[in-house]
């Protein structure tokens, strides 16, 4: 008896093999369906992620289950096993452990320490697990990949800070609001980063105000997407005073934003902490605001430092990481071959 | 007698801390770092206050403790376990929106609460503090018997202390409930006092004194 894990991921295969080899959550079901109608495993999880698809599976003939297997991902995605067989993985015992433990961990994450594959990993756990596709040492491994995960963010830093530049800034925005729903953001400029910024601050509860020059189609296209209301430029100072985080990402040659602007701004708001992001190059806001006090200004090579240097920290954690995901390696496998001690001799022989 | 003020003081402390974690403790609200945070402070005020603190005097220790004598401390500790918690928040305050300003963060700004939290407590607890302090100072006048043990009270530098805190804390408060101020100068003004009350007791209490009498 065996775990095996056959699959590929960003690391090891182009964009084009992994849309091909994606199974939706709807249809994952039916695709280990196919694995249990041929007894390929006695067990098995389907991992299928945007950076991913990974099968996880009890096997009592390795060669031939690898085999099988290979067969059924060629049906799937109507490949030839030629054009992706070099782009897949197998790994045994205790590899595939060790490996489960570091993708629940987000160590094998395109975005190191990331804990949304957490998530994905639990949620393709019970999914197999309610359609009856595990048994003792899948349900086994699988709980304690998630206690793997949890005893990582608590016991090193890696996941200590956020690594995108809009997370930073929704990271410091939380440290200065605390909660950002009632928060209200407003955004002069309409440009992809400013997107990326506005749909990180609404996603955690913030409200918007898009202020535009040049662009009121635009405006009207990101109140859309994200709620919040448009406001022609000539009224955003009149709206300022509603305003808690100000995000600045135009064109314009010269600031936007003064520091005699700010400083009646901070008046009329009883010197309520002011949160001024300024992404544009060049900068839109006057630099000389930063010393005011309540007032908290950073543009974006702050915020890229930031997570320039929360990315290197996690990064620094790998070693650490790796030394727990061993020892814990070690634990699982210790529990696999007590419980099963005879069979696993028994395969191994 | 002033070693057991200065223990249930602390108590006194401990409860506020108690209740400022259930209050706050939440995803956005990490009281447990902010408990931690305010322990040390605690100790330290009361420390030094056990070791240089005179006695309460025999006059007042030897007469019968009555209702208002019960109320008086009562007041008093719960007023000085608020202003503690108060000087600790605004302590966090300062650190955490220095960090901001900084823009170079360190593993403690993930761990310390929002600015917006502890602006929350910080305010809060003054308001408490200054509020059951003066209460607390106003029981004690009645708690005094007649005019002439009052001008003996009000000749005594500790007394005199605490309604200069009071009247500066209030000042405070003051300009925070009038808007005026808010945010780092309300938290400078909160510490301020606070140094200013411990630089006065430590540096006007005889200190060789109290080394002979070790």
């Amino acid at each position: 008896m065996e775990i095996l894990v056959m699959g590929l991921n960003h690391k090891t295969a182009p964009v084009e093999i992994r849309e091909k080899l994606s199974v939706p959550a709807n249809e994952a079901m039916g695709f280990l369906k196919r694995f249990e109608q041929k007894r390929i495993f006695d067990e098995q999880v389907l991992l299928s992620t945007c950076n991913r698809t990974e099968i996880y599976g009890v096997v009592q003939n390795h060669a031939e289950a690898v085999d099988a297997a290979k067969r059924i991902l060629c049906e799937y995605s109507h490949l030839d096993l030629a054009s992706f067989e070099d782009k897949l993985y197998v790994l045994k015992q205790p590899d595939s452990v060790r490996h489960l433990f570091s993708v629940a961990s987000g160590l094998d994450s395109m975005v190191i320490g990331e804990t949304e594959i957490t998530g994905q990993v639990k949620e393709a756990y019970l999914a197999a697990h309610q359609n009856r596709h595990t048994g003792k040492v899948l349900n086994n491994l699988f709980q304690r990949s998630l206690k793997v995960a949890k005893n990582l963010r608590t016991h090193t830093e890696i996941g200590v800070g956020r690594v995108s530049v809009a997370s930073v800034a929704v990271d410091l925005a939380e440290k200065i609001f605390d909660d950002l729903k009632g928060v209200r953001v407003m955004v002069i400029g309409t440009g992809e980063m400013a997107a990326q910024l506005l749909k990180a601050m609404t996603g955690h509860g913030a409200r918007a105000l898009i202020v535009s020059s040049h662009h009121e189609e635009r405006a009207r296209e990101l109140v859309r997407e994200f709620g919040g209301e448009a406001v022609p430029y000539e009224l955003f100072e009149k709206k300022m005073g509603e305003v808690d985080i100000l995000l600045t990402s135009t064109f314009s040659s010269h600031c936007i934003v003064t520091e005699n602007q700010v400083r009646s701004w901070m008046r009329a708001r009883h010197d309520k902490p002011l949160f001024l992001v300024d992404i544009a190059m060049p900068r839109n806001i006057e630099a000389s605001t930063e010393k005011m006090d309540n007032v908290y200004l950073y543009n974006i090579d702050d915020l890229k430092e930031i997570a320039d240097k929360n990315k290197a920290l996690r990064e620094g954690q790998l070693e650490t990481c790796a030394h727990l995901v061993q020892a814990q390696t070690q634990y699982f496998m210790d529990w696999l071959f007590k419980e099963f001690n005879s069979k696993i001799a028994a395969s191994g022989s | 007698m002033n070693f057991l003020f200065f223990l249930a003081a602390f108590l006194f402390y401990f409860v506020t801390l108690a209740f400022c974690f259930t209050r706050f403790e939440s995803r956005h609200h990490p009281a447990r770092y902010f408990v931690l945070f305010s322990l040390p402070v605690a100790m330290l005020v009361f420390l030094f206050a056990v070791i240089y603190l005179h006695p309460i005097t025999q006059d007042a220790a030897d007469r019968e403790p009555t209702r208002w004598l019960w109320l008086h401390l009562g007041l008093i500790l719960s007023g000085l376990a608020g202003l503690l918690t108060a000087v600790s928040s605004a302590m966090m305050y300062l650190l955490q929106s220095a960090q901001l300003k900084s823009k170079h963060l360190k593993n403690y700004f993930f761990k310390l609460p929002s600015l917006d939290s502890l602006d929350r407590v910080h305010f809060i607890s003054l308001v408490w503090g200054c509020v059951l302090f003066s209460l607390g100072i106003l029981s004690g006048i009645l708690w005094a018997q007649n005019l002439k043990e009052l001008g003996q009270w009000l000749g005594d530098k500790k007394v005199i202390l605490s309604l200069a805190t009071c009247l500066m804390y209030w000042g405070i408060l003051f300009l925070r409930f009038s808007s005026l101020r808010r945010g780092q100068k309300i938290a400078i003004g909160t510490v301020f006092v606070f140094i200013l009350l411990f630089v006065t007791i430590v540096s006007s209490h005889d200190v060789s004194r109290f080394a002979g009498r070790v």
